[in-house]
């Protein structure tokens, strides 16, 4: 399978910044995506948006005022891993020779919604679940089956928000400690306030291309070495849980790439609730099953931690979640710190990254849909 | 297939409808035209037992929130009338509140 290589990356501020609109903000982010890959408008064969909440005909809108009309837009919905999709989309396009260049964003507007996400009309929205209680019944299973603690749950927010406090373009720039993310308000039992995510608004970009194409560059280019796109298995059935789509995600993305957990320097991963990083980075392999939470409070996968470091832009707790531009900027983070760009956050010797994005809301499934990309600069 | 319906009521009880796949055997929740897991079109309703355990729970502002698992039977969403975080294995059974899927302590 032929590589694809990410020439360059643009993110916003990751804020409350609903005023600015959507055009704003992708504006921003494709422009230091241009800049940052040497590439200009004009040289575009076609753009992937991803939004999960924005209306219909986003890609173009935002698109429109950045020249790159007149070929493909292609919008892309899969709920918070939207713009990792869409990343995986360009992929898929470059890969079948369908264009040589691609630019894929990803923008979302979420602080002017009111209350927890989502609203949307189905049979078990009715019990009162959101996503909040969505993690947090995958969190009490997990207390129940493992043994996990509060605190092992709080010192991912711990974590993330130190980290976060490294990265100008991160959401929360103050450190927490455990106990204030233990006493915050209680949001689903057991994940407190300052164990969410906060609603942010924010775009992210990133130019790819194939390798002949790269090429024609003299900038070290980040190379996607695996790449997969699934989504959840039934769980209201009689059977077992299905194996978890993160799990399914992570195996065929490690397969292509020729690697495993052992090999990775960095992992960002979907930690929208803690909860999140805790599950991922067990069906990541960084740990075995259930052993999440004592990964993350004995400082293994903190900087210096001998482990991969995991959400060292902050992740999704500290960094903010505009859920389209969630993945894209994960992938932005990747390669600002293979290319030894991260500025005081910076992780010596960084060569291996993977990114796992998680989409949910279709509480059928397991997920909506769960993308990994395996990212190397050599 | 018709059907789309959470619950019926059965001889005055109220009973959960489910699927049965005459293809691979599984018994999935809510009813539906196809199989959850295989695909297949040869779907049967199924009264599900009324009785179950809880495998999760959480509370989401006043309500309690839970994942049961139906005496051999599918698992389920649905929220618990109790005033506290009752336990994981708890049994529950149901007592649905209009439309919602709502369960009890199961004493």
């Amino acid at each position: 399978m032929s590589d694809v290589a990410i020439l360059g990356v643009g993110m916003t501020r990751f804020a409350k910044q609903a005023h600015r609109g959507y055009e704003s903000l992708v504006a921003e982010a494709v422009q230091q995506a241009f800049e940052h890959a040497n590439v200009r408008a004009s040289e575009i064969q076609a753009s992937f948006c991803g939004a999960a909440t924005a209306p219909p005909g986003t890609g173009q809108r935002v698109l429109k005022n950045i020249g790159v009309t007149g070929r493909p837009i292609v919008n892309v919905e899969n709920a918070c891993a939207s713009g990792s999709t869409a990343i995986v989309e360009a992929c898929a396009w470059l890969r079948a020779g369908i264009c040589d260049v691609a630019l894929a964003v990803g923008v979302e507007i979420l602080s002017e919604i009111r209350g927890p996400l989502p609203t949307q009309d189905a049979w078990f929205f009715d019990t009162g679940l959101n996503l909040p209680g969505w993690y947090a019944l995958q969190a009490s299973r997990h207390m129940q089956q493992f043994g996990l603690t509060r605190e092992q749950l709080a010192a991912v927010a711990v974590k993330n928000r130190r980290l976060a406090a490294m990265n100008p373009r991160a959401y929360f720039q103050s450190p927490v400690t455990i106990e204030e993310v233990l006493s915050s308000r209680m949001i689903a039992d057991p994940l407190t306030l300052l164990q969410c995510c906060p609603k942010a608004d924010g775009a992210a970009a990133a130019i790819l291309c194939t390798a002949s194409y790269a090429a024609r560059f003299n900038s070290r280019p980040v190379w996607i070495r695996g790449m997969s796109l699934t989504s959840g298995m039934a769980v209201f059935t009689d059977g077992p849980r299905p194996v978890s789509a993160a799990r399914r995600a992570a195996l065929a993305a490690y397969e292509q790439a020729g690697v495993g957990p052992q090999d990775l320097d960095l992992v960002e991963c979907h930690d929208a609730f803690t909860i999140g990083e805790i599950l991922y980075t067990e069906e990541l392999g960084l740990c075995d099953r259930g052993q999440g939470g004592e990964l993350v409070l004995s400082g293994a996968t903190s900087p210096g931690g001998g482990a991969a470091v995991v959400n060292v832009s902050g992740g999704l707790l500290a960094k903010g979640h505009p859920l389209g531009a969630t993945g894209i900027a994960q992938i932005a983070e990747l390669v600002w710190q293979l290319r030894g760009e991260a500025g005081p956050r910076q992780q010596p010797g960084a060569r291996l990254a993977a990114a796992l994005t998680m989409g949910a809301g279709e509480f059928e499934l397991d997920a909506n849909a769960c993308t990994m990309l395996v990212l190397e600069c050599s | 297939m018709a059907s789309e319906r959470l619950w019926i009521l059965r001889n005055g009880q109220p009973r959960l409808q489910g699927a049965h796949c005459g293809d691979c055997g599984a018994v999935s929740f809510p009813a539906r035209h196809g199989c959850i897991v295989c695909g297949s079109a040869v779907q049967t309703i199924v009264d599900l037992s009324n009785r179950g355990k809880i495998e999760s729970r959480t509370q989401v502002g006043e309500r309690i929130v839970c994942e049961i698992r139906m005496e051999s039977g599918p698992r389920v969403m649905g929220w618990l009338e109790s005033g506290e975080l009752v336990d994981i294995g708890s049994s529950v059974e149901f007592a649905p509140h209009e439309n919602e899927l709502r369960f009890v302590p199961d004493v």
